[in-house]
């Protein structure tokens, strides 16, 4: 087990590098230039050696595969200063700080999303096969019917009728400032973050009844039943457990969506996040902020895919041996 | 009667909802007077459904027909649903396949490019390839000869926007359908006709059209169903951020960015409707695959 940790961190190096190759290749690929964007109709205005000395400061003057090996040499000098990934074109702010700044709203949103969506996921896919262990087919048959709906409709969708839900009945919408933010206050994030795990936890649901399903069929759950335990006592006791190994997997896959969903919860809640830095960051061709962006997003997802399978082998004992 | 349709309310719901939306978009789609119906015009918007005879289901906050907009919406949004399903299940699962035959380093080395691009959130790559839709300076860099069979014009988009969107979202979307293929693949690979077909001297190119396709055949159905309606809702996402099908091809996601200033008037239903339809659509989809894979396992 410690050699395939050991092991896997080793090969999340290339997979960073192949990411981080690509993101910067690619960004430079779109079109428009970050000093178009950064000055706009000023650029006229300025004498060319002004401008010359803008795109140097920048680091814009070399060639795009000398920019990217400055940008990796940055990782591996130990810096004095705050410099290690370079300048936010936007306000020369060093893009440490300005990450840092959004790191917590959007590690928060994500976490209680998945803590949500892992919850309510486990709850909701119990209720049908309870129901129909209960002989109330009818009804578990429209709470799935009700889940899929839900992991049908696109979330911001959802956030929208919840908006205007609060604006129709006078319910003050507890929003988090950015005050609130660097104290880690949560509360304000629930909503918002329920919202965004929503989907997930209607896919582990519907995952949970589909497994069940398939466990109720087999000899421990009628020999279960015969010795008179409840189908309740049946399910959470016996029937979960067994069902819990590829719910794992998939809450640790979940990272990437949720990172998605997050993008655009924070656009519509008006969060000031990593989601909402990224999108402003690539329509301001900011590379910088861009690639740290990108290489951080992709080590989160590495290492929850890590966790997962930390996890699984916990609760896995064949996989121990 | 075809067993699917025997008592089979998921499939008959899911043939229903598909019919009405591909409906629409064919209406939209021959309907000559339906760019009438979806100009702006604010002297009528924000008007409620059924208040209004000329305007069945109102107006959005830009005064265009919801019902018109709704059906040229469908047109965007389901073409570009199907299309990127498609591709990505076909282009994952030749991927994951070839892989999976090959063998050897090639092997390593494509199932190490998939697993890095599983790690990078899709959205960083959606929002990078959207760009180009968003900056219309970019279609001008493109060679004539694209642009011109594109039917792009400095008037129009053409079919450039629905190109771009449904690369973007299907190479974002192929990768699980290629890991699970490979992993299919080598699960055949030990089967006795598989061994028959080599021992007989089938090439890699008749193993792979005559023995390995066919065999992965039910799982496509399933995937690109579950893709579809993935792509319809990272669609929606991409239009909703001001950067899918662009603004001069109506979806269903742009419908919505359009409806949050509607909201500001009271007018909830230019925002229920699109995503209903969205949800309805993605619904009958799953159900259509559920119905399917209910059907294979019989």
């Amino acid at each position: 087990m410690q050699v395939s940790i050991g092991e896997r961190l080793w090969q999340a190096i290339p997979t960073l590098l192949i990411v981080s190759c690509l993101t910067f290749f690619l960004l430079r690929a779109l079109p428009g230039d970050p000093i178009d964007i950064m000055l706009g109709n000023a650029q006229k205005d300025l004498a060319p050696q002004a401008l010359d000395q803008v795109k140097k400061d920048l680091g814009l003057d070399r060639s795009a595969p000398e920019q990217y090996f400055l940008w990796l040499a940055s990782w591996i000098q130990p810096q004095s200063d705050n410099a290690g990934l370079g300048f936010s074109y936007k306000d020369g702010r060093p893009v440490k700080q300005v990450i840092l700044e959004r790191l917590p709203l959007t590690v928060g949103l994500v976490a209680l999303s998945l803590i949500g969506a892992f919850t309510l996921g486990i709850l909701l896919g119990l209720l049908p096969p309870l129901l129909t262990a209960m002989r109330l087919g009818l009804l578990a048959e429209s709470i799935q019917g009700a889940l899929t709906f839900l992991y049908a409709s696109p979330n911001f969708w959802l956030a929208f009728l919840y908006i205007w839900y609060c604006a129709n009945t006078g319910l003050a919408t507890p929003l988090p400032l950015i005050g609130d933010l660097a104290d880690w206050q949560m509360a304000p994030l629930v909503v918002p973050a329920l919202l965004l795990g929503i989907r997930r936890a209607a896919k582990i649901a519907l995952f949970i009844g589909s497994q069940m399903k398939d466990e109720m069929l087999k000899p421990y759950y009628v020999q279960a039943m015969a010795k008179g335990l409840s189908p309740a006592q049946i399910l959470t006791r016996h029937v979960l457990k067994n069902c819990m190994l590829p719910i794992i997997q998939i809450a640790g896959l979940s990272l990437p969506a949720l990172i998605g969903g997050s993008v655009l919860i924070e656009t519509i809640f008006a969060l000031p996040g990593m989601g909402r830095l990224l999108i402003e960051s690539v329509f301001g061709r900011n590379y910088p902020v861009v690639i740290s962006l990108t290489v951080l997003y992709t080590s989160m997802v590495i290492v929850s895919n890590l966790a997962a399978d930390i996890v699984n082998t916990a609760a896995d004992p064949r996989l121990r041996a | 009667m075809h067993p699917l349709f025997k008592s089979n309310l998921k499939f008959v719901l899911g043939c229903t909802i598909m019919a009405l939306m591909c409906g629409m978009a064919v209406f939209a789609a021959i309907s000559p007077d339906l760019s009438i119906s979806t100009t702006c015009n604010l002297a009528q918007a924000n008007i409620s459904p059924l208040t209004d005879q000329r305007h069945p289901l109102g107006t959005d906050g830009l005064g265009r027909d919801l019902a018109a907009m709704l059906a040229s919406g469908a047109q965007g949004s389901l073409s570009v649903g199907i299309f990127a399903a498609v591709g990505a299940t076909i282009f994952g699962n030749l991927w994951g396949a070839i892989a999976a035959i090959t063998g050897g380093y090639a092997e390593k080395i494509a199932m190490r490019i998939v697993d890095a691009l599983l790690s990078i959130p899709s959205i960083v790559l959606l929002l990078f390839a959207s760009s180009f839709i968003a900056t219309p300076e970019a279609t001008r860099t493109l060679p004539a000869a694209l642009t011109a069979w594109l039917g792009v014009t400095p008037y129009s988009d053409g079919l450039l926007p629905y190109c771009i969107v449904i690369t973007t979202i299907a190479s974002t979307t192929w990768l699980e359908s290629a890991r699970i293929s490979r992993a299919r693949v080598l699960g055949i690979m030990q089967d006795e006709y598989y061994q028959a077909a080599i021992a007989m001297g089938a090439g890699n190119l008749q193993i792979l059209s005559r023995h390995l396709l066919p065999a992965l055949r039910g799982m496509w159905v399933i995937e690109a169903t579950l893709l579809t309606a993935d792509a319809l809702i990272m669609e929606s996402g991409l239009s909703f951020l001001g950067l899918g099908l662009g603004a001069t091809t109506p979806s269903w996601g742009s419908m919505l960015q359009v409806a949050q200033t509607s909201l500001l008037y009271g007018n909830i239903w230019a925002a229920i409707l699109p995503g209903l339809a969205i949800a309805l659509t993605a619904l009958a989809v799953y159900m259509l695959g559920r119905s399917y894979l209910s059907l294979i396992e019989q």
